[in-house]
């Protein structure tokens, strides 16, 4: 018998627009269940509705937002949408357990991670009375726990306090905290995404085995692909507050019987799959003809940009070199007892003219600060960066910094805090080109549309602010800035690693387009490890500050030299054993 | 005072400036505005229909309020609602000025120091010090010095007040300054000059002024506090603190001589930090939506 029935769920928010009260439904009529002992992962991406389903299943949702839930969500046959606020506290924790997506904003700084535990062990509901014994029980229960997670040093673990311990320690004790009363099911809402690749994966198995011994329950949210095939046994996949497929891990992943499940799936990255000549992106047109009947199920929704087979002339774009840079923070002072950090060592590198290099690696790799030293927002502290007839030492950037700009430009990360979120879109374009170049009035005008055209965004965007775009719009915005001084290098620091699958690939593609089409050299930045390696020309890996391989994909993917590299590769969750390599997924 | 309370609050027309939109949606702050701007224009406009504030008349001292004096005489037969009205125009003036001065010197100084690291450490330093000086000694120590005069004040509370701005400025730019947008500007080939003009000051403003309506409030206690010990506008020109000086002494025979001007200068403070505090969840998402939690509990407990 399933554990957790969810039937005809229907969840939204009230809002209070203009006196009356308006609903806006986040999920529609969803159904679904889990079984004791297996994994349901629930797949979608953002504004798909998955979380608010997940956090509604433990009503968290209440606390935060005026929410109305309609349906039934039924644990173990008790419907938890009628319990009062006392009952419900007795599911929370005890029966339903919980683990968020970021473990440091969920263990409080101020107790050690000891106490934490103690404190989440509640066995029959409420918390534990009866002094000393229950205590002990407690204690050696948490003991237990933290070595079944992994953390063997267990004493030294309690009177830790949680900034003292890494992500990957963090996240461990969240599922020890979530296991202390022996939940029936175990919500997981993004566990791992805010950790590197290679903890990620020990996280996953771990999860997986502690599943698996406890024969809990698991809802695991995600919007990884990758991530829900190794770990789920049953995937269910979501699209704008709406079940969209339901099913078998290997039915889902191999032959995938909706449009959108179908379309997610190619739009993942893969390892051996090239998309040098253009990502696969969801067209939202016909995928709506399809799910509304008008174009038969079979019918694909993707599209797949095709590049022009003629790559513009490199022209006049200098080669990029790195020599032996090094970058320091901080220095050894007698007031602070602070030893200095090489985020960078020693790390040289050629880009030629024109060419797509990949840097990859996890945080703290040093790949961020080597891109801000190129971009010259950073000065090394040894070695030199030369671009052309400009040069980046210690001394910092030698020669006309408007010069430098007009050819070397830097993506950000974030779209939403890299636009002033006070300037209109045609502020922040034109802002480059008033600093930059002599355009002025009407031809400044001109070419801020040119750039709106040519990044993809409709023309009404010219005058909105950021706060009215969606994240893959500010990403294009942001992209027009750069390129709006025709730069001949662009670094781009994690551009797509804040957006869904689906609009990753439309940002890829306009950045490959614009390289085709302006010849650009391209410095990025990223951690997504099958992103670089199908899309880039060459690529070096990070780790520790150093440069420890440069290789083409290929080289990269199948014959590295390096431990590490291995080891990235081995951790990377990727589809390919589940999908025919060549585009579409077998059926 | 419902027609005037209306009058004073735009109530349509201008939908489109936040503003207006914001005092629409937020009684409270309607109202606490509506209030305070009946009280300056009440200040401004009154005067000439009144009698002469420093004309005395031994006569007729230390009367109650009635009909003829509405609030009553006081030690020299002065009118106390002419000394009131008058002495706010100096009281509620002088305090605005000493706000804006605060203002423009502190915002000056906590944008600088926010954004060049350099200046920060010299900056920030001298700030400290000069919080950790009484408050009311330095000011007093200043006006001694100088001569008390409404100059002095304006410039010892100035003093006084600009390293509080300059702080709350700082911090805020030093949270603007770390995003991305500030990067981007840079590698725009911005000068960080003009960064500090296009994208930091539009960013902090809305804070700033939100500081701005705090801090008049403590300048007006301020300098109610130094009006009263004498160190503030010399006595015949009426101020809130020095009515309130020259009435202690008859606290027996006529407390409203006291009481009047306390009411007031109480009135203003409440009604400054009520239209501060509102507007901070106007201007502040991480206000508003505690602000909106604790309505939520609260409803919720409710049924």
């Amino acid at each position: 018998m399933s554990l957790l029935n969810l039937t005809d769920v229907t969840i939204g928010v009230t809002q209070d627009t203009a006196g009356h009260e308006e609903r806006l439904d986040l999920v529609h009529g969803l159904t679904l269940d889990v079984v004791a002992g297996q994994t349901l992962c629930v797949v979608g991406e953002s504004g798909s509705g998955k979380t608010v389903t997940a956090l509604s299943v433990v009503r968290l949702l209440e606390f935060v937002a005026p929410v109305y839930t309609e349906g039934e969500i039924a644990v173990g046959g008790v419907d938890v949408t009628r319990l009062g606020a006392e009952q419900m506290r007795a599911y929370r924790g005890a029966r339903i357990g919980m683990i968020f997506q970021e473990a440091l904003d969920s263990l409080n700084p101020a107790q050690r991670v000891g106490a934490q535990l103690l404190e989440a062990y509640r066995p029959d509901g409420v918390p534990a009375r009866g002094g000393l014994k229950a205590r002990r029980a407690a204690e050696a229960k948490a003991k237990a726990l933290l070595a079944e997670v992994g953390l063997t040093d267990t004493a030294r673990i309690m009177a830790l306090y949680p900034h003292q311990m890494s992500g990957g320690m963090q996240q461990r004790v969240m599922i020890a905290m979530a296991l202390m009363s022996d939940p029936d099911i175990l919500i997981a809402d993004e566990p791992t995404t805010a950790l590197d690749v290679t903890t990620q994966a020990e996280i996953l198995a771990l999860f997986q085995r502690v599943q698996r011994e406890h024969r809990t329950a698991c809802v695991f949210i995600t919007h990884d692909m990758g991530v829900a095939a190794e770990i789920a046994d049953r995937i269910a996949v979501m699209y704008r507050g709406r079940l969209v497929e339901i099913g078998d891990k290997l039915d889902i992943l191999t032959a995938p019987r909706h449009p959108y499940t179908r379309a997610l799936l190619e739009c993942v990255p893969r390892l051996g799959v090239s998309r040098r000549e253009g990502f696969p992106t969801i067209s939202e047109a016909r995928l709506r003809a399809v799910t509304e009947g008008t174009a038969g199920r079979d019918e694909p929704v993707t599209e797949t940009l095709r590049l022009p087979d003629a790559p513009a002339p490199v022209g006049d774009t200098p080669p990029l070199g790195i020599d032996r840079v090094t970058k320091v923070y901080g220095r050894r002072s007698r007031l602070a007892r602070r030893s200095p950090v090489r985020a960078v060592n020693e790390v040289s590198l050629e880009i030629a003219p024109g060419e797509f290099f990949g840097l990859v690696g996890e945080s703290g790799s040093g790949k961020t600060t080597l891109g801000r030293m190129v971009a010259a927002l950073e000065t090394p502290t040894s070695g030199r960066i030369a671009f052309g007839e400009h040069q980046i030492t210690p001394a910092g950037l030698s020669g006309d910094e408007r010069a430098f700009r007009r050819q070397a430009q830097l993506v950000f990360q974030d779209p939403q805090s890299s636009l002033d979120p006070r300037h209109t879109v045609a502020r922040i374009i034109a802002e480059p080109l008033r600093e930059l170049t002599p355009l002025r009035g009407g031809e400044l005008d001109r070419r801020v549309a040119e750039l709106i055209d040519e990044v993809g965004l409709p023309a009404g965007c010219a005058d909105r602010l950021p706060a009215q775009l969606s994240g893959g719009q500010r990403q294009r915005v942001s992209i027009a800035r750069a390129v709006a001084a025709r730069p001949r290098l662009i670094v781009a620091d994690e551009p797509t690693s804040a957006l869904d699958v689906s609009v990753q690939g439309q940002v890829m593609n306009l950045l490959l387009q614009l390289r085709r089409s302006h010849g650009i050299s391209f410095l990025f930045i990223t951690h997504n490890l099958s992103l670089v390696l199908s899309v880039a020309d060459r690529v070096g890996v990070m780790y520790g500050g150093e440069l420890i391989e440069t290789g083409t994909p290929h080289e990269i993917a199948t014959s590295s030299a390096h431990d590490y590299t291995r080891r990235l590769l081995a951790a990377n969750p990727d589809l390919s054993a589940y999908i025919g390599r060549h585009g579409h997924p077998s059926r | 005072m419902t027609p005037t309370a209306q009058m004073s609050v735009p109530v349509s027309g201008r939908a489109a400036s936040p503003l207006a939109r914001a005092l629409r949606r937020n009684r409270l702050l309607s109202a606490a505005t509506a209030l305070l701007v009946l009280i300056v224009l009440a200040v401004v406009i009154l005067p000439p229909f009144l009698p002469d504030a420093n004309a005395t008349d031994p006569v007729h001292r230390l009367l109650p309020p009635s009909a003829d004096h509405l609030l009553g005489t006081d030690s020299y037969g002065r009118d106390v609602f002419s000394r009131l009205v008058s002495g706010g125009r100096t009281s509620l003036g002088l305090s605005a000025l000493i706000t804006v001065c605060a203002a423009f010197t502190g915002m000056v100084i906590g944008l600088v120091s926010g954004f060049y690291r350099a200046v920060d450490a010299v900056v920030m330093r001298i700030m400290d010090a000069w919080m950790s000086f009484p408050a009311i000694i330095l000011a007093m120590a200043l006006a001694i010095g100088l001569g008390a005069s409404i100059w002095t004040e304006l410039i010892a509370l100035t003093v006084l007040f600009t390293p509080f701005t300059a702080r709350v400025i700082r911090s805020r730019v030093l949270s603007v300054a770390a995003r991305q947008y500030i990067g981007a500007a840079r590698v725009s080939g911005m000068r960080p000059a003009k960064i500090l003009v296009v994208h930091v000051l539009p960013n902090v403003l809305p804070l700033a002024l939100v500081q701005v309506v705090i801090l008049s409030a403590s300048a007006m206690l301020v300098d109610g506090a130094m009006s009263f010990l004498g160190m503030g506008i010399a006595p015949p020109t009426p101020t809130w603190g020095n009515m309130i000086a020259e009435g202690r002494s008859y606290l027996v025979q006529a407390p409203w001589l006291i009481v009047v001007p306390g009411l007031a200068i109480m009135a203003c403070v409440l009604l400054l930090n009520l239209i501060g505090s509102s507007m901070r969840d106007v201007v502040d998402p991480r206000a508003r939506a505690l602000g909106d939690l604790q309505r939520l509990r609260a409803r919720g407990a409710a049924r």
